[in-house]
């Protein structure tokens, strides 16, 4: 479809065979040679690996949004109420304390919030998010997650790769890898940055060992989201003669070189991002959204405006068909979700700037019909600590923690799993991160043993040798 | 539904099992469960075995972890964590521990079994556990087939394939008769040579990762003699740019980095000074097996190799490998942290060396390949037995002389000082009795009486310290009953462990590295001189201390105890020193840091007097440690004392001479006790002039040579001119000393053999299992030595002639970056896993001659790149590119992509930009607004000072978005084939990148400065970038390109941006 519209190079012999299909052209030489492809599960289009797959099974969502709740939300301050804290507040913790990452404990700290249930379903909700409780009949929680790691960079790691090292793809490059994407355009997997880079960096988005194709875009907020994505200031007016003698010089080659894979596929490539340079401005601009649009997202409230405006972003690039969102934390000023003291302002904080931008995320996408085929993850890396860390903050808890799910195929109104009286550990249903992933795949339509990737002598999953689905929450 | 599957199949088994029953069952009790039990089982315990055990632990389902519940001889058998249960007891039964979920193990893993069915379990193994005879077959444990999984053509010894008899006039070398002869066979001809000029642009690039420049173009075109292209390869290999180019090949082997990652991203020191060595290393091609033999063995090796510049040491720098790769500050569980970055260690190394996934045998024994768990843990004992150093690279000459210099005037100092510290100190003494009579009376002059104050003699470890507790009783029964009253102080019940006491026998068992801490404790005899005062001594450094200071504070040095495990929980250390750092490092865990970790780390920084100091390390009973004393700058490190006790504060200071006196039946009043601790004293200073000191003794001397009271006694004392002269020489001789090289690498350790960790779980030891390299390469038989590492004996080992694997993956490596594609594809994995080799005779005629030239790297480059095969075009006949469409036999040379780091080198080489200063800590990244999170760097100049790329910091949460760009791996394991892929950010960064903007401007300046007509200028700019002069239809683009725009530096300078994104840029025929 955008075959030529860039760069009309004279068609060789295999012209349609190398550079027509979708236009992204993207070749990963590895497979070409045969190693790569060998043993992998997923047949890959190496001139077009970014080209739409069939699931393996009729999934409901085509989408993923992944709210990543950097640092760590609380469980028993946000969806797992402990009516024990309460009566135990102030004093030492009657069970086992598992080792901490400050090694600061202090007595049992009841939630500074109050729950109320809401909605049809009744699940209970703190005051943290008044906006997002009243979607509850979207969301299932679950409430027996578990980690595998008490440090950030570990759990960041676990949690998008299912491995707590650095060098794994991410679930986005796992998930664009399975199935491709919609939009030829944009990237299948992108990252909206808000100002805060998770511990770990961007290898939390990495592509890992899959072909770079697959790999997390980040868009920065600010004034070029895209890295090199316009030219340098002056630049602009000279790029199309600029590019006109380059394609002659590009044919040049060809003729030099002879016909080649992966050397079309690289000249075709200038088209993919030609293509960006008009549809990255086009997505960033919210000119075109009405003021009740805006006014839903909590744009242009102090608070709300940048989540907001990311919360926007994505249901623009879902309608785009972007395979993959993830959505990172903004700067408060202090820790993110990380509050090892001064819990109550630290998480207020937080709650605040995320949870109408939330909510009017899921309204929006429900209003749009577009709920059903977008799954809306919202999780942290881990939980907390129901003893204080020093008097009012709360230490890293891996043994128990709480996320939720909506949309694409997910139970709304469900509750998985339970915590004990504390909320400390997990008693019942305890789900890992691998099942979470598991769970995301079969959503998407895919099973998480079949999407594999032959590297270091064997063949290398997102669940790695694990991972089962929750199937309580599907719909 | 399920019970009744279940039921069916065990009865099936009963009726067609017979034969294999009857083999497993004489293992087991043969007596006949009751009716009774067995309705109890049926009725309480089948249903919940099989609605919450059998779907992970029967023959039917799967067998996790080894185990199986679905027969009783499976249950008396039971897997990886030994029997499942004891019949009759419950509290002994594994089963019954793990469903409580009261230890590591809980099972089943999602949700604890109600109480009543625990209930019943435990009930029903009190009775017996009765359970019905048949059941399923106990499987086979999966014991590897090793001898069977060695047919694999990996593990084959080196064949010596005949090289095929092929009279063609093309061919160059055995390369081209081996490739050649296998294209023939598949009724295909190789391509024709490529234009000389293509062969050169391709053989500079693969050389030296850099383009050839005009003149090297010309030089080559001129050449007219029969061995120019021989000549091109010796220029090349001699180049400094060979190391540069293919050390950064060897880098993605061991996920090279210069930062551990994880939250902080902290530096890993001297971590480029491992990169440095590398690249001399290939420049100076060191033999293969040596540089090997570096790695693992670099600080053991009896000769070590020498830099001729220096006479540093080489090959230690070897051994920095082993510790490029991620790691984090705070680990909550140190030992699973330690056991993840020991697999990485393991997973690195044998991709690297022998092209195997070991690291696969962790959990369970490898899948595919003859790897038993145990030749992991086997493994990982080397590792334990190893420890982190930053390494001494000096020859043992450059600190031999000057510390054997200043030893000798130290010693002569050290005999004229004493003699005169002696006769002062005794001088001194006998004025004691009367002074101290003078105090208790009051009569006491003020300058007396301050002295005593500023003494402090209530300290316990205070010489004078008897007087303090009894001086100032005058009337004797007074005295006697405070004498009693602390007679009676009982010590403390303390039950503490004397770790160390310095003694020499003990003294040896520690390890010591660079040049401070001696070859045996302080003693007496070691002295700290104060030649300018009367005293001459400042302090007796012994007997039996921990000293780096005996020499010379500017010394460095380390000293590491032997490995122990942590059984108290308290360690107390008595030192002293200046500018020296003590760290308990448990389990190997280096990083240090707050919060849980900061307290294994304490400064020694208050000078000469003796403190203790306490750290808590109750959170880590039960794990492996060792303590380091490091003195790294200007100062010292000295203890005396290493005491493990489950009391918090350090033991009582009191003197033991203190006790003593006290303990003297004929210490009835205080004049007696004023001539008794003067006597005492004198007689210890008598001990220390005759060198018979003890340990108490010393003690005594220093509490009296650093005494204000003693020194308000002086009379007539004067310095000794002899004694300031000769000090005057020891400081000069201090002077100088040099300051130690140092660098990244391993020193030995206590020798300890690593148990298997079941299941790959830290927290579950199974059985230790004895230091030795894979047993599928060199069998059972291969002890390891007892005392230290034995990791020189692995190298061996695995450098043994009847080891196929190291040869073969390094001629495989060298020939996938000369032809794009291994003979092996996989170049990481040699395994059963892996691709076979497409020429296996070549493949082993290769390693062969490898070994043949004694291992040298360059000539094997020599024989590849001037083959005809190497010579071949890129272009081939339609023919051929059918019967061999992904080029499989090399029926031509394929178009290749440059690597990130060649792409920005030779942006910088056309633009002039290019600075070739080799080595050292290079320029941080440069860093964009995208280039976000914690422990970013201060970032770097955009053209990282025109250094190659080689050079510039790598930072593994920092990693260049252009270098990511174009496949540059992410440091996390060993990586020896780069992807290849083409995504937008490749185009948008050639497009508009600043630095690529940046030096197409410095290239067209470059150009415009030379005089010339535009197509002068034309065909040098593409001499540059292609190899090749520009054909006419390209001058005439170009120059109509040029005429569009009226500013000329302005079209020039996109001209050249124009350029650098044409592909040929990029690509190579």
């Amino acid at each position: 479809m955008h075959c030529h519209r860039f760069l009309p190079v004279a068609p060789t012999r295999r012209d349609m065979l190398a550079r027509c299909a979708n236009g992204f052209g993207a070749v990963a030489l590895a497979a070409l040679l045969g190693d790569r492809a060998f043993g992998d599960n997923v047949a890959i289009d190496p001139k077009n690996p970014l080209a739409p797959r069939k699931p393996h099974f009729d999934g409901k969502a085509k989408s993923v949004i992944f709210l990543f709740m950097d640092g760590g939300p609380s469980q028993m301050d946000t969806f797992d109420p402990k009516p024990r804290l309460d009566r135990e507040n102030g004093q030492p913790i009657k069970v086992k304390v598992e080792p901490t990452q400050f090694n600061n404990v202090g007595n049992v700290l009841a939630s500074p919030w109050k729950f109320n249930n809401h909605g049809q379903s009744g699940i209970p909700v703190s005051d943290l998010f008044p906006n997002v409780a009243t979607c509850v009949d979207d969301l299932a929680v679950i409430r027996s997650m578990v980690s595998n790691f008490s440090e950030h960079t570990n759990a960041n790691y676990f949690l998008h790769s299912g491995l707590g090292q650095q060098g794994r793809p991410s679930m986005g490059a796992w998930a664009t890898y399975g199935l491709g994407s919609v939009s030829q355009d944009l990237p299948g997997f992108v990252v909206l940055g808000s100002g805060m880079i998770p511990p770990g960096g961007l290898d939390c988005f990495s592509n890992g060992f899959l072909p770079a194709s697959f790999q997390g875009s980040v868009f920065q907020r600010g004034g070029q989201p895209v890295a090199d994505l316009k030219p340098p200031p002056g630049g602009e007016a000279r790029q199309p003669a600029k590019l006109g003698l380059l394609r002659k010089l590009d044919k040049g080659v060809v003729d030099r070189f002879g016909p080649d894979d992966q050397l079309e596929a690289a000249i075709a490539n200038y088209e993919l991002a030609f293509r960006m340079q008009t549809a990255v401005p086009e997505l960033m601009n919210l000119d075109g959204e009405t003021r009740a649009t805006k006014a839903l997202y909590g744009i242009d409230e102090a608070a709300t405006d940048s989540y907001g405006r990311q919360c926007l972003l994505a249901r623009r690039l879902v309608e785009r068909g972007v395979r993959f969102v993830e959505l990172l934390c903004q700067n408060l000023g202090h820790d993110r979700w990380d509050q090892h003291a001064n819990l109550k302002k630290g998480h207020e904080d937080n709650a605040r700037a995320v949870d109408k931008p939330i909510a009017g995320l899921l309204k929006d996408l429900k209003a749009r019909g577009l709920l059903d085929s977008t799954l809306v993850v919202w999780a942290g890396e881990f939980g907390r600590t129901p003893m204080a860390q020093g008097t009012n903050g709360r230490d890293h808890n891996p043994f128990g923690f709480s996320l939720w799910l909506a949309g694409g195929g997910v139970k709304g109104g469900t509750i998985h799993g339970a915590t004990d009286d504390y909320g400390y550990h997990v008693v019942e249903g305890k789900t890992e991160i691998h099942d979470l992933h598991a769970t995301m795949l079969h959503l998407l339509g895919l099973d998480h043993k079949k999407v594999t990737y032959r590297f270091g002598g064997r063949d290398m999953r997102l669940t790695d040798v694990h991972g089962e689905v929750v199937k309580a929450i599907l719909a | 539904m399920l019970l009744h599957h279940t039921m069916t199949r065990v009865a099936l088994a009963l009726l067609i099992g017979t034969a294999a029953l009857s083999c497993v069952a004489v293992a087991s009790d043969a007596t006949e469960p009751t009716p009774a039990g067995v309705e109890f089982f049926e009725a309480k315990v089948r249903p919940v075995l099989v609605a919450s055990c059998y779907p992970c632990h029967s023959a039917e389902k799967k067998v996790r972890g080894g185990l199986q519940l679905d027969s009783r001889e499976a249950l008396l058998k039971g897997g990886d964590s030994g029997p499942a249960v004891v019949p009759g007891d419950p509290e002994k039964s594994r089963l019954i521990e793990v469903v409580r979920y009261a230890g590591e193990l809980k099972m089943p893993p999602r949700d604890k079994l109600a109480d009543a069915a625990i209930a019943d379990l435990a009930a029903w193994v009190k009775m017996g556990a009765p359970y019905p005879k048949g059941g399923a077959v106990v499987q086979k444990q999966g014991q590897l087939d090793i001898a069977a999984l060695k047919k694999h053509w990996a593990y084959q010894p080196l064949a010596s394939p005949a090289i095929p008899n092929l009279a063609s006039p093309i061919t160059q070398n055995p390369i081209d008769a081996f490739v050649f002869a296998r294209l023939a066979k598949e009724g295909l001809r190789p391509a024709p040579p490529a234009e000389p000029r293509v062969w050169l642009r391709r053989v500079t690039f693969d050389l030296t990762g850099l383009p050839p420049t005009p003149d090297e173009i010309a030089a080559f075109e001129a050449d007219p003699r029969p061995d120019a292209f021989e000549r091109v390869v010796d220029r090349l290999l001699a180049s400094p740019a060979y190391g540069e180019r293919w050390g950064r090949h060897w880098l993605d082997l061991v996920r090279f980095s210069e930062t551990s990652g994880h939250e902080f991203d902290f530096e890993i020191p001297e971590a480029h000074g491992y990169r440095d060595y590398v690249v001399r290393a290939l420049n100076a091609d060191v033999p293969y097996d040596q540089f090997i033999r570096e790695h693992l063995a670099g600080d053991l090796l009896r000769e070590p190799r020498r830099r001729p510049d220096t006479g540093t040491n080489e090959s230690i720098l070897g051994t920095g490998f082993w510790f490029l790769g991620e790691s984090k500050h705070s680990p909550v569980d140190v030992r699973g942290d330690s056991s993840d970055r020991r697999d990485n260690m393991i997973d690195v190394f044998g991709k690297t060396f022998l092209g195997l996934t070991i690291a696969c045998a962790r959990c369970h024994d490898h899948k595919f390949d003859p790897i038993p768990t145990a030749d992991y843990y086997a493994l990982v004992g080397y590792l334990q037995s190893s420890r982190y150093e930053r390494v001494f690279l000096d020859p043992p000459e450059t600190f031999a002389g000057p510390v054997g210099e200043i030893r000798d005037l130290r010693a002569k100092a050290a005999a004229l000082a004493k003699a005169k510290a002696t006769q002062v100190l005794e001088a001194r003494l006998g004025r004691l009795p009367a002074a101290l009579r003078d105090l208790r009376d009051g009569t006491a002059s003020p300058e007396l009486a301050a002295a005593r104050k500023a003494a402090d003699l209530d300290r316990p470890d205070n010489p004078l310290h008897p007087w303090a507790l009894l001086g100032s009783h005058k009337d004797d029964k007074a005295f006697a009953a405070a004498r009693d009253q602390h007679r009676r102080k009982p010590d403390l019940a303390r039950k503490d462990i004397l770790f160390e006491t310095f003694a020499p026998e003990s003294y040896a068992r520690w390890y010591r590295t660079g040049f401070a801490f001696g070859d045996r404790p302080a003693g007496v005899e070691d002295v700290s001189l104060a030649a300018d005062r009367p005293l001459a001594v400042a302090r007796v450094r012994g007997p039996h201390v921990c000293d780096s200071g005996v020499v010379s504070n500017r010394l460095q040095g380390a000293i590491r105890s032997p490995l122990f495990t942590i059984e108290k929980d308290f360690i107390h250390y008595r030192v002293a020193g200046k500018a020296a750092k003590v760290n308990l490092i448990i389990d190997g865990f280096q990083q240090i840091r707050d919060p849980i970790y900061g307290g294994l780390t304490f400064a020694i920084d208050h000078g000469d007097a003796w403190r203790w100091h306490s750290q808590n390390v109750a959170m880590w009973k039960g794990l492996r440690a060792y303590i380091e004393v490091l003195d790294d700058g200007e100062g010292y490190a000295a203890v005396d004392r290493v005491v493990f006790s489950d009391a918090g504060p350090p033991p009582p200071a009191v003197l033991p001479a203190t006790r003593l006196l006290l303990a003297e039946d004929t210490l009835t009043s205080s004049d007696r006790l004023a001539d008794r601790l003067a006597e005492s004293l004198r007689s210890a200073v008598g001990r220390w002039r005759d060198g018979k000191v003890g340990v108490g003794d010393a003690a005594l001397v220093n509490g009296l040579l650093n005494n204000p009271l003693l020194a308000a006694l002086a009379k007539d004392e004067t310095p000794d001119a002899d004694l300031a002269a000769l000090a005057g020489r020891v400081i000069d001789a201090e002077t100088m000393l040099p300051t130690p090289r140092r660098g990244l690498g391993l020193c030995d350790g206590s020798g300890v053999e690593e148990p298997v960790y079941i299941r790959g779980n830290h927290k579950n030891l199974g059985a230790p299992v004895p230091r030795r390299f894979l047993v599928a390469l060199a069998g059972t038989d291969q002890p390891a030595p007892p005392k230290t590492s034995g990791r020189l004996e692995l190298a061996e080992r695995l450098l043994a002639p009847d080891n196929p694997l190291p040869a073969r993956v390094i001629v495989n490596r060298l020939w996938h970056h000369h032809f794009g594609r291994g003979i092996v594809g996989s170049v990481d994995n040699f395994g059963i896993q892996g691709q076979p080799p497409t020429h296996p005779e070549l493949l082993d005629w290769l390693a062969g001659e490898l070994v043949r030239q004694g291992w040298s790297l360059k000539a094997m480059h020599r024989l590849m790149v001037l083959s005809a095969t190497y010579r071949m075009s890129s272009r081939s006949d339609a023919d051929a590119d059918a019967k061999d469409p992904a080029n499989r036999l090399w029926h031509k040379m394929p178009v290749r992509r440059l690597e990130a780091e060649a792409i920005r080198d030779a942006m910088l080489a056309v633009s002039g930009r290019l600075d070739r200063r080799m080595y050292g800590r290079g320029p941080n990244p440069h860093l964009t607004e995208h280039m976000q999170g914690r422990g970013r760097p201060i970032g770097g100049p955009l053209d990282g000072d025109g250094r190659r790329s080689v050079y510039l910091n790598v930072r593994r949460n920092f990693l260049s978005p252009l270098f990511l760009a174009f496949d540059y791996p992410v440091p996390f394991t060993t990586m020896g084939q780069r992807g290849v892929s083409n995504v937008p950010a490749q185009a948008l960064s050639l497009l508009n990148n600043p630095f690529v903007v940046q030096q197409a401007g410095r290239w067209a300046e470059r150009t415009l400065a030379t005089p010339g007509t535009t197509e002068e200028r034309l065909t040098r700019m593409y001499q540059s970038a292609f190899g090749r002069p520009p054909t006419a239809e390209e001058v005439r683009e170009a120059t109509a390109f040029l005429a569009s725009e009226p500013d000329q530096r302005r079209a020039w300078a996109d001209l050249a941006h124009v350029l650098f994104n044409v592909k040929e840029f990029i690509f190579i025929e």
